[in-house]
């Protein structure tokens, strides 16, 4: 008796979370008749088996969702229904948001985005920042010759740690185990990780005496691992190939690591000579309590004494890495809010159904903050989804 | 009504089992076999084509437990039954048997 009443309290519950989709104006007599009749079926079910005729109850009141949804969508008319719908503003933001990502899945944006909203996993990163050359008119003159990145390290005393690497980085082919891929690599110096302060998932980042190695050493990126290797915990004991040059992996850098572009997949170890003469990118860790602009004046007098550099027409930058790491983000929000103003002339032509209705200026007044709030929360879910989904 | 109504197996099956004398849901799941998801947006559907017309039982008739809403085939339901027929001629032989008197 017991079992049974829990099967008719279970089947109300059903019927009761199914009403919800039904539009409110209907609800109640949808739910009379679905009682209704699962009343009857209750008198008569003990006839048939209780057991079965419960779970055959509890089966006919899961399809209510459907003829629940059947009122929701085309209670009115199935094609009106949408047509009116294309024209809601919510459908012109889905559509907005759903190009984005489009656009970000393609571009390979979206490990760099899960980058940008969470923590990244080296200490301080307030304090590290790349150094730049601003005011030249050629982008190659940009970067830094290799023998200011000796000064600094000598005399820096803004800095606390400062690494080169090769500002561009080149497609390479890493052979690990028979097993090959093609990724973006970028030669560094050892001093690079101690600068990030960045701890390795497996294996060590790279140590000043590796440089001695004849082998070349590598570093690869979690994605690199993860995808090409498929993760295998046993990597760093394999024989691998760069560009048919023997190499050893030394380590796997952590999830959300990436510089200087989120598309490197390995990074090899550069010894001093190989970069001298060359122009080369710099990272800096900046001592705590010095600021960007000081920096740049400090670095900009070491190089003015020490090689007699005047710099008339150009200065230094200094750029916090979670700058850079957040631009593709401030690049979005520009292209959203560029489509947006591009969109307004369409919406108030009437082409698009999204004038207020309100005639008084309150009205649309409150028509937009509710638009705007509703645009903010679904773009809020939308950007957890994203992170909870890569 | 301007467009001929078009009934797919389903919902000619459905509409033949109500002429039948099967007025209500769970009757046309018991004989037809067609689940609840199936069974009631037809019967909407229906409903809406005017095929069909629904009226609650009288609370008197429904003695201990609630009244029930009840279909029947309209005159324009028993048109597009016909050629509905025509068109399927299988739907005789998949039909149950008519019932002499309702519930």
């Amino acid at each position: 008796m017991k079992a049974q009443l829990t099967t008719l309290s279970q089947c109300r519950m059903i019927l009761r979370a199914a009403s919800w989709i039904v539009p409110r104006r209907a609800r109640a007599e949808w739910r009379k008749e679905w009682e209704a009749e699962l009343a009857c079926a209750w008198q008569i079910a003990p006839k048939k088996g209780p057991s079965s005729a419960g779970i055959r109850l509890r089966w006919r009141c899961c399809g209510a969702f459907l003829d629940a949804a059947w009122y929701r969508c085309n209670r009115g008319d199935l094609r009106h229904t949408s047509k009116h719908w294309s024209q809601t503003p919510t459908f012109l933001l889905l559509a907005l948001v759903s190009v984005l990502l489009l656009f970000a899945c393609a571009s390979g944006d979206l490990p760099r985005m899960r980058s940008i909203l969470l923590r990244p996993p080296y200490g301080d990163p307030q304090r590290i920042a790349t150094v730049s050359r601003t005011g030249l008119i050629s982008s190659a003159e940009w970067v830094i010759p290799y023998s200011w990145v000796e000064i600094w390290r000598r005399h820096g005393e803004a800095l606390e740690g400062v690494a080169a690497y090769s500002w561009r980085p080149h497609g390479s082919v890493v052979m690990i185990g028979g097993r090959h891929a093609k990724v973006a690599s970028v030669r560094v110096e050892d001093s690079l990780f101690r600068v990030f302060g960045v701890k390795p998932l497996l294996g060590q980042t790279f140590q000043p005496s590796d440089a001695q190695c004849s082998h070349n050493c590598l570093l690869l990126s979690y994605e690199t691992w993860r995808r090409n290797f498929f993760s295998d915990p046993n990597i760093l004991q394999k024989k691998a190939t760069i560009d048919r040059q023997e190499a050893m992996i030394i380590g796997v850098l952590p999830e959300r690591f990436w510089f200087p572009d989120n598309d490197v997949g390995v990074w090899r170890l550069a010894d001093r000579t190989s970069f001298s003469g060359d122009a080369v990118g710099v990272v800096v860790r900046l001592r705590p309590r010095v600021s960007e602009r000081w920096a740049e004046w400090a670095l900009q007098r070491d190089i003015s004494n020490m090689a007699g550099e005047p710099f008339w027409d150009s200065s230094l930058q200094v750029w916090p890495v979670q700058e850079r790491i957040r631009q593709p983000l401030i690049s979005y929000t520009m292209a959203l809010c560029i489509t947006l103003l591009v969109m307004t002339p369409v919406i108030w032509s009437g082409r698009l159904n999204l004038r207020p209705q309100c005639a008084e200026a309150v009205g649309a007044c409150r028509w937009w903050s509710f638009f705007g709030t509703k645009s903010f929360l679904l773009l809020l879910i939308l950007l957890a989804a994203v992170v909870e989904l890569t | 009504m301007d467009t001929p109504v078009t009934l797919s197996h389903t919902s000619a099956l459905i509409l033949q089992t109500i002429s039948y004398g099967y007025r209500y849901g769970f009757d046309i799941m018991d004989v037809t076999g067609l689940p609840s998801g199936t069974v009631y947006p037809a019967l909407r559907r229906l409903e809406r084509d005017q095929l069909i017309q629904s009226k609650w039982e009288n609370e008197a008739l429904a003695q201990e437990r609630p009244p029930r809403k009840y279909y029947r085939v309209t005159r324009l339901g028993n048109e597009v039954l016909v050629s509905a027929v025509k068109r399927y001629p299988l739907l005789e032989r998949l039909a149950p048997e008519a019932k002499t008197k309702g519930r």
